[in-house]
């Protein structure tokens, strides 16, 4: 089924020459370590913490509303390091998630309420279910799918996880839609 | 069945296809075969295990080795509590705190009391020294008593099975068993065919008949006196009748006894097939399992590689209205084009043979286009080109369809509900031309899908008016 289309306020998002739609009510820290690399979405309330760690974002990512995106840290005999992040392309992440991960691969899914746990590897075309829990150090192997607490492989995912992903991370930004406050009040109307 | 996806939508609307095999699946879950240009579902394709793979440190492992180790990493752990990667912590001996992990100090200060407790002649030797723990159930190898390893990967020891002896003995005596049914096997077969071979003989034999049968009456006694040998001689060595324990060690003021968190659980249980502890403190780290790379292959024409999504047309329910029961509904649906060049494709309602239980009953008519409309070929560069010019060269008939967009096209489709309540189902024939699969095959210029629609749920708005 075709993703409806999703409005927005205009006056709440910042759009950058590249196509990031970033939000207004979300928090970059150390705005100066974070790099879009274009057409990503990032919704209300977000938290990205630049401010510990460089963070990288690839081309065409979904950041979900209240999810935050932290550095993972290691302990050390002299202190704490903080390592970066990265995050590849067409990378969609859902609602209220926790991402302390080292590195996400491109065409990865994951699911709202999750927690990924701290220096956890997740390779290309995977998917991480609503809900779940990854423990530090966990590696999801590509074309898996992990469910539950702690995450665990719950089954394989198809050949083509990479188009059904670029297709999903595109349409969801052709659906996500400026308008006017007044005409938004309106579009809810109809809707109701 | 994993789905990538936000969240299954509310109305439940998906599409589903038929296999060859009358089973149905998501166009993502099929496979299609270039050379026979049929979909085809994950049972009807033979699987070729390519290499095996540890989930975790990603190794590969050829399958030879992997058959040695019984389809386990000899690098990667896991937790037998909770089946989570155990990781490797490093403690300096001569220190109180651990330095080169990232536990909470509290619990790091109390394991290493209990690591000089349990082993205070370590403390000397300035070496490193490592031990296993789970990141999420915090249980760690000190809990079972495992001693500390001098090496990070160290070899932790395995779980020992006291029944081995016995086993082995059993799988001896049961091969010896087998030897002998199958000698007495030959036996019958061989006299069977001497005599038949006696009954047909006219008297004349020829120098080879008289050879071969001599040959197989030598074979034959060669047989009996074997099987002779094994009756008398060799017999299977008799591996002993299996004594049972006359009152079962375990009883329930056992488990009051020890507590109920001491233990094993089901699942923890049958991480260890051959000696299933019933206490935690007998549970040892798990090996991890190995991952296997398959790749499909069609079952008839061998060699022939599967690529799906790259060759169907794929069918989107884009856009659904309150369907209302035995009245129109018009419901936009897109086809899209994978193909790089363009297709011509007709759409018409099946028609299935009411007596036979269908895969996927129709609870609503559908009718599609009557028309043959033409999808454009996939563009990659067609994503940046906004202009109009593409879509006016088709003519399209506004009636039938509603938008153009490089290969995808969205057509009007009438339903008609003709059940009150539940789901609205329908299927529909999905022809197009497979001429750019397969060049110069005139015979396989049309090919069909089986394409069934869920629709999502019957309005209930008819009835109040």
């Amino acid at each position: 089924m075709e993703l409806p289309d999703n409005y927005y306020f205009k006056a709440e998002y910042i759009e950058t020459a590249s196509g990031n739609k970033v939000s207004r009510y979300s928090v970059l820290c150390g705005s100066q370590n974070i790099i879009l690399n274009g057409k990503t979405i990032i919704q209300d309330d977000c938290i990205i913490r630049g401010d510990l760690a460089s963070v990288r974002i690839g081309r065409h990512c979904v950041i979900s509303q209240g999810t935050v995106i932290r550095p993972p840290f290691k302990k050390f005999s002299k202190g704490v390091a903080f390592f970066p992040l990265q995050v590849g392309d067409h990378v969609y992440v859902g609602k209220d998630t926790v991402i302390n991960a080292a590195q996400i691969g491109s065409y990865v899914h994951i699911g709202n309420n999750c927690v990924i746990g701290r220096r956890c590897i997740l390779k290309d075309c995977c998917s991480i279910a609503d809900d779940t829990v990854l423990p530090p150090e966990t590696v999801v192997p590509p074309f898996t799918y992990f469910a539950g607490s702690p995450g665990s492989l719950k089954s394989d995912l198809p050949e083509c996880t990479q188009e059904m992903m670029i297709d999903m991370t595109k349409s969801y930004y052709q659906h996500f839609i400026p308008i006017k406050e007044e005409k938004k009040q309106k579009k809810s109307k109809e809707s109701k | 069945m994993a789905t990538i996806g936000i969240g299954p939508l509310a109305t439940g609307a998906h599409v589903l296809y038929s296999c060859s095999c009358k089973e149905l699946g998501e166009l993502e879950r099929m496979y299609f075969c270039r050379h026979c240009l049929k979909l085809r579902c994950i049972d009807c394709v033979s699987n070729e295990v390519e290499s095996f793979f540890c989930p975790t440190c990603l190794e590969s492992m050829p399958s030879a080795e992997a058959r040695q180790k019984r389809n386990r990493c000899s690098n990667c752990l896991e937790c037998p509590l909770c089946t989570n990667t155990l990781s490797v912590i490093a403690t300096a001996t001569d220190e109180p705190a651990t330095l080169d992990n990232d536990k909470e100090p509290e619990i790091e200060q109390k394991n290493d009391t209990d690591s000089k407790e349990n082993h205070p002649d370590k403390e000397d030797s300035e070496d490193k020294l490592y031990y296993l723990s789970c990141g999420f159930c915090r249980w760690t190898s000190r809990d079972i008593g495992l001693p500390d390893q001098q090496q990070s990967s160290g070899k932790w020891p395995e779980v020992e099975f006291q029944n081995a002896n016995k086993v082995n003995e059993l799988i001896e005596y049961y091969r010896g068993v087998e030897q002998l049914e199958r000698a007495e096997k030959d036996i019958k077969i061989h006299k069977r065919r001497r005599s038949t071979y006696m009954s047909i003989g006219t008297g004349k034999i020829s120098s080879f008949q008289r050879r071969s049968m001599h040959s197989r009456t030598s074979n034959a006694s060669a047989i009996s006196l074997g099987s002779f040998q094994i009756a008398t001689g060799q017999k299977p060595k008799d591996a002993g009748v299996s004594q049972s324990t006359e009152d079962p060690k375990r009883t329930s003021e056992d488990i009051l006894e020890v507590g109920s968190e001491q233990i094993t659980g089901l699942m923890q249980r049958l991480c260890f097939p051959s000696c299933q502890p019933s206490k935690v403190k007998d549970l040892m780290p798990i090996r991890k399992h190995l991952l296997a790379k398959k790749s499909q292959r069609c079952k008839i024409l061998i060699g022939m590689y599967f690529i799906n999504r790259q060759y169907t047309p794929r069918v989107i329910i884009t856009q659904v209205p309150d369907l209302l029961f035995n009245q129109e509904n018009k419901v936009t649906l897109t086809i899209i084009n994978p193909l790089d060049a363009s297709v011509k494709f007709i759409l018409s309602p099946l028609t299935l043979n009411e007596d036979k239980p269908v895969p996927f009953p129709q609870t609503a008519e559908i009718i599609p286009p009557e028309k043959e409309l033409i999808l454009s070929a996939k563009d990659d560069s067609a994503e940046f080109d906004y202009s109009e010019t593409a879509a006016s060269t088709f003519n399209d008939d506004p009636r039938i369809v509603l938008a153009r967009r490089a290969n995808r096209l969205s057509i009007y489709c009438r339903i008609i509900p003709k059940k009150a309540f539940g789901h609205v189902k329908c299927s529909v024939v999905l022809k197009y031309d497979g001429k750019s699969i397969k060049k110069g095959d005139a015979e396989a210029s049309w090919i069909e899908h089986h394409v069934h629609l869920n629709l999502g749920i019957v309005s209930t708005k008819h009835k109040q008016t």
